[in-house]
C-alpha cells in the first residue's frame, strides 16, 4: 500500500510544525509542488510565481499551526493547496485592479507605505542591532510561539525564569534603540 | 507606585494575573507615556513577527531550490508509477462466447495488427525502448449503447510484475473491451492514458468480425485473416475517430495521493481527486462520462472544464451501475 498511516504522518506533520521544525515545511514543499505549480500555471501565472505562492502558503501553515487555538480539519496538503489558491486569486485580483487603473493616474504614491508601515521596518531595522541571541529569543518567543520553558531547554538557559529575564532583557533593548531615535510621540503617530 | 512600563510586555502576552490586567488597564487610561510604550511595544511585536516571517521565508528559498532537484528523482520515479494504456476492442455475444473468448489463444483473433500499430501502443514505444506488455480482454454486449472502457493506475513496483486485475467490470451486463500495454515509464511525472471508444460503427465491424471467426472455427484460417486484418485496419481508423488522450499524473502527497487528469486532446479535463491510491484509481466511460473510482468513492470526471472539479457522486443507483451491481 502507498500509506500504511496516513493519519499518523499528518499528525506528524502537524507536531513537527509544532515542535518549530522548519525541516518539515521543505518536506511539505517538495510534496506539494506540483500541485500548486499545476494551479497557478494554469491561472495564468509562472512556475516562480507558483513557489513564491507556495512558500507563502507554508508560512500561513507554520504561523497557524501554531496558534494554541487553531485547529487543523484537513490534511496539511488540502490546508496549503486551499491557501496557495486564495493567495493566488488574491494576486490575480490585484493584479487586475492594477491594471485597470488608468495609467495616468499611476504614480510612485499609489502604492505608499503607510506611517505604521514605515515605522515597523525601522524596527525591523532595529531588531538587527541587538544581537542573535536576542533576535533568535524574542522570535522564538513571539513568531514561533515557543514557551518559556522550550525556549530555555533550547537555548540553555537554566529555566523558564531565567530566559524570561533575558528575553525581557532583549525587548527592552530593542525598545530603547527605538526610543533613543525617534520621538516616541512622533514615532507613533 | 508600581513601574508598570516592566509589565508591557506580559500585558501584550496576555500574561499579567486578573488583579495586574485590571490595574494596569486602569492605568492605561491616564498615563500617556504607558499608552506610548503600549504601542510601541505592539509595533515592535509586529516587527519581531514580520522578520520571523521573512527569516522563514527566506529560509524556505534558500532551501527549496536544491530540495527540488534533488527530489527530480524522485518524482521521475513516482510520476511513471502509473503506465497503463488503453485500446479496446472487443467483442462477444453471450457469457459463453466470452468464456470461449478468453480460452482462445490471442493470435487467433486477427487483430494483431491493430494492437500492434495503434497510437497508444507507439507512444508506448516512443517513450521507452522496451516492448510493451500487451493484455487484452474482449467482451462486447450488443445490447449496450455505451462503450464503457476502465483504465487502472498502477504503481511503479508492481510494472515489473504481471499486471493484475487490471480491469472491471463497470455491470454484469456491460463488458468492457479493454486491452492493456505497460511500458516502463518515461522519465516524466505524467503518463500518457488513452481513453478509446469507438463508434457503433466500429462496434458492429467487430461484431462481424468476431461472428464470421467464430462461425469459420476449424475451416480456413488463413483467407479469413487477412479479411480480418483488412477489416481491423478499417476498425482502427474508425476507433481513431473518437479518442481522448489524458495525461494522468500521480502525485505522492504528505500523505495521500493526487491524481490529476488533463486532456491533452481538445476536450479539457482536469481533475484533483485526494486520497487516491494509485492502486485504487480507476477511470470509467459510462454513458459517455467519465467517472473516477477511489476506494468505495466514485466522482464525476467533467469534460470542457478547465478549473479543478471534485465531485462525489451521491447517486447510489449510479454508484451500483459503476460498482457493476445495477441490482
Amino acid at each position: 500500500m502507498l500509506q500504511s498511516n496516513p493519519l499518523n504522518k499528518n499528525n506528524l506533520v502537524l507536531e513537527k510544525i509544532k515542535a518549530g521544525d522548519k525541516a518539515v515545511l521543505l518536506d511539505l514543499y517538495e510534496s506539494n509542488l506540483t500541485m500548486v505549480s499545476n494551479h497557478v500555471l494554469k491561472n495564468n501565472g509562472s512556475r516562480d510565481e507558483a513557489k513564491d505562492i507556495l512558500h507563502d502558503s507554508l508560512i500561513v501553515l507554520w504561523n497557524n499551526i501554531r496558534k494554541p487555538d487553531f485547529k487543523l480539519t484537513c490534511k496539511p496538503s488540502t490546508y496549503i493547496m486551499a491557501v496557495s489558491k486564495n493567495l493566488w486569486l488574491k494576486k490575480l485580483s490585484k493584479a487586475k485592479r492594477e491594471s485597470s487603473k488608468d495609467i495616468t493616474t499611476l504614480n510612485v504614491s499609489d502604492h505608499p507605505l503607510s506611517v505604521h508601515q514605515i515605522d515597523v521596518k525601522k524596527a525591523m531595522l532595529a531588531l538587527d542591532e541587538i544581537g542573535d541571541t536576542c533576535k533568535q529569543i524574542l522570535s522564538k518567543y513571539y513568531f514561533d510561539g515557543f514557551s518559556m520553558k522550550e525556549i530555555a531547554s533550547q537555548m540553555n538557559y537554566a529555566n523558564a525564569d531565567t530566559a524570561k529575564a533575558k528575553k525581557h532583557q532583549c525587548f527592552k533593548r530593542l525598545s530603547e534603540i527605538i526610543k533613543s531615535r525617534y520621538n516616541l510621540a512622533d514615532f507613533l503617530g | 507606585m508600581k513601574d508598570w512600563t516592566e509589565h508591557i510586555e506580559d500585558y501584550l502576552s496576555g500574561q499579567l494575573s486578573p488583579q495586574d490586567l485590571k490595574a494596569f488597564t486602569k492605568e492605561l487610561e491616564t498615563n500617556t507615556t504607558l499608552k506610548q510604550e503600549v504601542a510601541l511595544g505592539k509595533l515592535l511585536i509586529e516587527a519581531i513577527e514580520k522578520t520571523g516571517e521573512l527569516d522563514l521565508k527566506n529560509y524556505l528559498k534558500k532551501n527549496t531550490t536544491a530540495a527540488t532537484i534533488s527530489k527530480a528523482k524522485y518524482y521521475w520515479a513516482f510520476g511513471s508509477a502509473a503506465a497503463i494504456l488503453i485500446f479496446g476492442i472487443f467483442i462477444y455475444n453471450s457469457p459463453e462466447e466470452s468464456m470461449a473468448v478468453k480460452e482462445e489463444p490471442k493470435s487467433h483473433f486477427g487483430f494483431e495488427e491493430l494492437e500492434n500499430t495503434s497510437p497508444e501502443v507507439n507512444l508506448a514505444k516512443n517513450k521507452k525502448e522496451t516492448e510493451p506488455k500487451t493484455e487484452q480482454i474482449d467482451q462486447y454486449d450488443s445490447s449496450l449503447d455505451s462503450f464503457n472502457y476502465i483504465a487502472q493506475g498502477d504503481k511503479l513496483e508492481y510494472l515489473d510484475e504481471n499486471i493484475k486485475e487490471s480491469r472491471m467490470m463497470l455491470s454484469s451486463n456491460t463488458i468492457i473491451p479493454i486491452t492493456i500495454a505497460t511500458v516502463i515509464p518515461p522519465p516524466i511525472k505524467e503518463t500518457m492514458i488513452t481513453y478509446d471508444y469507438s463508434n457503433s460503427k466500429a462496434r458492429a465491424l467487430k461484431k462481424e468480425v468476431f461472428s464470421e471467426k467464430k462461425a469459420a472455427r476449424g475451416k480456413d484460417r488463413d483467407t479469413l485473416g487477412t479479411v480480418n486484418k483488412e477489416k481491423a485496419k478499417e476498425i482502427k481508423k474508425l476507433v481513431a475517430q473518437r479518442k481522448y488522450t489524458f495525461q494522468v499524473s500521480f502525485y505522492e502527497n504528505e500523505s495521500d495521493t493526487v491524481l490529476l487528469c488533463n486532456s491533452t486532446s481538445e476536450e479539457n479535463v482536469h481533475l484533483e481527486v485526494d486520497n487516491l491510491s494509485p492502486e485504487n484509481a480507476v477511470i470509467l466511460l459510462y454513458k459517455n462520462t467519465y467517472y473516477l473510482k477511489s476506494g468505495e468513492d466514485f466522482y464525476q470526471i467533467y469534460l470542457n472544464q478547465t478549473s479543478s472539479i471534485e465531485s462525489k457522486i451521491t447517486d447510489t443507483e449510479l454508484i451500483n451501475i459503476l460498482k457493476g451491481d445495477p441490482e
